[in-house]
């Protein structure tokens, strides 16, 4: 195939800048996925700090539950309603409000305030299974109609559920040894979970940087290797015969006028020899000629010379002598 | 092809042949060729029109040479 010298350049340049934007666009998408694990390594992280705090609210709201439970298991004595005014830490603000209605000993306020007490401690357990559920731990609280509360109580780590039908006292300190179980146990799991969330992002990082710097790796070679052939096809179609033409030149120069060069070029190196050529044979055809020249000046000399002697002409055989020194010097030369 | 051409390029011919070891005697005998004849046989080009005169003059000159054409 027949490219001239500048359609060879670029092709050479396509091609680096080929190897090169491949290179760039395998570091682009690598570096992007390892910023991507990072990502989903911070998501998971951000959801475990949520979940510990959802633990933290379930612990507060089963406290506050413990509390509303064991005042509603005496609520039912009117002279106790204002005893047990102090011991109740319901956190929500209805629960205070019925407070206020039962201090106040009107019976119809207090049927009204009952009703909404047994409605907010309804929602609360509704809350708290759901709360327990969410955060992936088996926890049930009921209470019975002979006023006996029934708890069930499990983990996902540990698979271990009970029930029982309690005493008030015994409810306490069964919703106190939950609370705290499901607690702790729910602070492990976030945690494990976290732990192994994070675990998985950074293999998966590590992963992703070993393969991106695989790839360029094998990039950088393969850019090296093009690289080196683009290099050797330049030096060989280029370099190497302008070198033999400027060979060619010198040796020209150097009055080896029978020097030959042989090109079968048609592209700007062989426009390039073939007038270096052209100049060598014009500079023989006229050295050819000053030669012959010089030549007949010699043989007319030699001729003048002869007949001035003849004639006794000193300053005409001087002339001549002098025409003889200069063209013999021309021809020696 | 023109004669004067023809005959220039023998002429030449037969002389680098007769000097073929002698340089300088091939330059002599050129440049007595070009006093006999007034003209540069090296300059002589194909693409010169014949000149009748020349042609006569070379072949005049060829022949003091001991050069039969």
């Amino acid at each position: 195939m027949k490219l001239s010298v500048k359609a060879r350049i670029v092709a050479a340049m396509i091609t680096l800048v080929a190897v090169n934007t491949a290179n760039a666009a395998i570091s682009w998408n690598s570096f992007a996925a390892v910023a991507s694990h990072n990502a989903d390594a911070s998501h998971a992280l951000g959801l475990a700090r949520d979940a510990e705090r959802v633990s933290a609210r379930l612990t507060q709201f089963v406290s506050d539950s413990r509390g509303v439970a064991f005042t509603l298991s005496r609520s039912h004595t009117p002279e106790d309603l204002s005893g047990s005014y102090g011991e109740l830490q319901g956190s929500e603000a209805g629960v205070d409000a019925a407070l206020r209605l039962l201090a106040s000993g009107d019976a119809q306020q207090s049927a009204r305030a009952l009703s909404q007490w047994n409605e907010l401690r309804t929602t609360t357990y509704a809350w708290l299974n759901r709360e327990a559920e969410s955060a992936g731990s088996s926890f049930r609280l009921t209470k019975d109609g002979g006023g006996r509360y029934r708890a069930s109580v499990g983990t996902n780590i540990h698979e271990t559920s009970h029930t029982a039908s309690l005493s008030d006292e015994e409810f306490s300190r069964v919703v106190r040894n939950a609370s705290e179980a499901l607690t702790g146990n729910t602070l492990r799991v976030v945690g494990t979970q976290a732990e192994m969330a994070a675990a998985e992002a950074a293999r998966r990082e590590a992963a992703v940087r070993s393969g991106a710097v695989r790839s360029i790796l094998m990039l950088a070679a393969l850019g090296l290797v093009v690289a080196v052939v683009a290099a050797t096809w330049l030096y060989r179609s280029i370099a190497l015969p302008l070198s033999r033409a400027r060979d060619f030149a010198d040796t020209v120069a150097s009055g080896h006028l029978e020097a030959s060069f042989a090109h079968h070029r048609t592209d700007e190196i062989g426009v390039l020899t073939h007038a270096v050529e052209d100049m060598k044979n014009a500079v023989v055809r006229r050295m050819a000629t000053m030669r012959e020249m010089a030549g007949a000046v010699l043989v007319t000399a030699e001729d003048v010379r002869i007949e001035a002697v003849a004639a006794g002409a000193p300053a005409v055989v001087h002339g001549a002598d002098v025409l003889l020194s200069l063209s013999s010097q021309m021809l020696e030369d | 092809m023109p004669e004067l051409y023809r005959l220039a390029a023998e002429v030449t011919a037969r002389l680098e042949q007769r000097f073929a070891t002698d340089p300088i005697g091939l330059i002599r005998a050129k440049g007595m060729l070009a006093t006999k004849t007034g003209f540069l046989v090296s300059l002589v080009s194909p693409h010169d029109q014949d000149d009748p005169d020349k042609v006569r003059l070379l072949r005049s000159a060829a022949a003091e040479l001991d050069i039969a054409i």
